[in-house]
């Protein structure tokens, strides 16, 4: 690995992970000075009764719950009504923080709640890159292990508008085993298919990043030994832990590059069907890769390294290597069997809309990646053979 | 909104929890005030440290806590729980009462504890070495091999603590512990 000439990476959260890490969280709140969390999770959540268990790792502590709301939907957009009520909640409750218990839309909406409270006027004058100029208030995510894409990274997605800035990273992750819940075989793969997609996009960029690589292989490397366990055995702890620290470093390794190609269109398709993220990204995945190499554009030989290791790696002549990666990938994707639909054209996505979503893709990515090549990839997504 | 449908939620206590640390923290104490008379290896461990060395071992962030000290004579004694009036120079807080009584159950070593964050040492970092090898010997009187192991990072071979040093040695403290 060569050092870059210049590179920028940036990591706002504390990561805490394993056996009794939600007793550490008062701990962290007082070392940023709060003790008056406002508590946002997901109606799923409460109802597997991971709120009590919440509550209960708060027990002897110094922290005082402001307000627990568990009526968020999940796999739905945060609304800007709820989001107002529960600022006014915050504000009411006279509360200093905020944790999120869940994923997906409980961590968009907490991101907004503490955007309106830390700052003057609408959430939705914030809304863009970088328009936030102040720090927030301290902010902590308790993952359940389901991954939207956002819960770690620098954005939020509140009334379908983009929010990117480093001030949205959460200040700690908690990845606590009694609160890691088996999710379903179709969810699993939905979530670790946008990990994955986060991952191999930001260490796919031409320039290495040798900080990024770092998170991005281990995130990698995770999800390829433990999803297709966690599929077949959705209640193994020790897979679905380890997915769960995938997703937290791939969300901070994908907020140091724009979006690629796969994440940009998936989060179009996505936004206008109404389909998970995870299955438009998982279909089109494979398919990049292999779009690349037909441009003859080369795919950096450490996707290898992450996938199989050092040993693996080594393995594998130096010039096989990228064809390599794309096999073992395509083969990954393909032995989640029906989980994942092979094609657009199986998920009934409208192709007369390729154009737009095209558009869509190539203003998210901050034109990195161009409209033809994006109509390019859809046409062979359509199909699912490239 | 009806901001009522939504109260505050202060924390509850874990008596349980807190007292069974409680009474090993003072077991601890006792001990570690019994070995430092009985045991060459402690009384050299503690000879090492400040003529006005207090430990104050404590769970956060208001849990039971113990210190342990030498009095003006230089003889390590158990000074009590109570924090009132004492100048530590070394304290240890262990992050909560979970982490606390997972030192206490022996399901964590100390220095599995340490590498997992659940402890914040103040003080000087030889003392709190000095303190962990101290407490290591402490429990190795104190309790039998098979809960020792997990308890400390290497049980002691026959050649760092013969069988004599450690039976003679695990009966006075249990005597010097629970009747000086």
């Amino acid at each position: 690995m060569q050092l870059p000439e210049s590179y920028v990476f940036f990591s706002q959260p504390k990561i805490n992970s394993g056996k009794n890490a939600l007793e550490h969280i008062y701990v962290e709140l007082a070392s940023m000075d709060a003790r008056k969390p406002l508590v946002l999770a997901s109606r799923q959540v409460a109802e597997q009764g991971l709120t009590k268990k919440f509550i209960k790792s708060l027990y002897d502590s110094n922290v005082i719950i402001g307000s627990l709301y568990e009526e968020v939907y999940p796999y739905h957009y945060a609304c800007i009504s709820q989001l107002n009520d529960l600022a006014e909640l915050f504000r009411a409750r006279g509360c200093d923080s905020i944790i999120a218990i869940g994923g997906g839309s409980v961590v968009d909406l907490a991101k907004g709640v503490n955007i309106a409270v830390s700052n003057e006027g609408s959430v939705m004058d914030y809304a863009g890159e970088n328009v936030l100029r102040k720090r927030l208030k301290p902010f902590v995510y308790v993952s359940t292990g389901q991954c939207g894409g956002t819960e770690t990274s620098n954005e939020a997605y509140i009334e379908n508008r983009r929010f990117v800035s480093d001030f949205l990273f959460p200040d700690v992750i908690v990845l606590d085993n009694r609160m890691i819940t088996s999710l379903t075989r179709q969810r699993a793969a939905e979530a670790a298919m946008v990990a994955l997609t986060a991952a191999i996009e930001s260490c796919a960029v031409p320039y290495n990043n040798p900080m990024n690589d770092l998170y991005a292989n281990v995130a990698i490397n995770f999800i390829y030994e433990n999803l297709h366990g966690v599929v077949k055995k959705p209640k193994i702890t020790h897979g679905n832990l380890a997915l769960a620290n995938a997703y937290a470093m791939a969300g901070i390794a994908f907020s140091n590059i724009p979006p690629g190609i796969v994440y940009s269109l998936g989060i179009a398709i996505a936004r206008d069907t109404g389909l998970p993220r995870g299955k438009c990204m998982g279909c089109l995945l494979p398919l990049s890769l292999e779009y690349r190499v037909m441009k003859h554009e080369s795919i950096r030989s450490e996707l290898l390294y992450a996938l199989l290791g050092i040993e693996g790696y080594c393995r594998v002549p130096e010039k096989d290597r990228t064809q390599t990666s794309i096999a073992i990938l395509r083969q990954f994707v393909n032995d989640l069997g029906d989980i994942l639909p092979k094609s657009l054209k199986d998920m009934h996505v409208s192709r007369y809309k390729f154009e737009e979503y095209s558009r869509m893709a190539s203003e998210m990515s901050k034109k990195r990646v161009s409209q033809q090549d994006c109509m390019q990839l859809l046409d062979i997504a359509w199909e699912g053979i490239a | 909104m009806n901001i009522d449908r939504y109260p505050e939620i202060p924390p509850k206590n874990k008596f349980i929890k807190k007292a069974y640390v409680a009474i090993m923290l003072w077991i601890v104490g006792r001990a570690m005030q019994a070995a430092s008379r009985v045991d060459s290896v402690v009384k050299e461990e503690f000879s090492h440290l400040r003529d006005n060395f207090l430990l104050r071992l404590w769970v956060a962030p208001n849990g039971p806590s113990m210190f342990v000290g030498k009095d003006k004579n230089g003889k390590v004694k158990y000074m009590g729980w109570n924090p009132r009036g004492k100048k530590t120079t070394l304290d240890m807080q262990i992050k909560g009462i979970e982490q606390a009584v997972l030192m206490f159950t022996f399901q964590e070593s100390t220095a599995r504890a340490t590498s997992n964050d659940r402890l914040i040492v103040s003080g000087d970092l030889d003392d709190a070495c000095s303190v962990v090898r101290i407490l290591d010997i402490v429990e190795v009187f104190l309790l039998p091999k098979i809960i020792t192991s997990l308890a400390v990072k290497r049980y002691p071979k026959w050649s760092q603590m013969s069988p004599l040093r450690k039976y003679i040695g695990r009966i006075l403290v249990y005597i010097r512990a629970f009747t000086v």
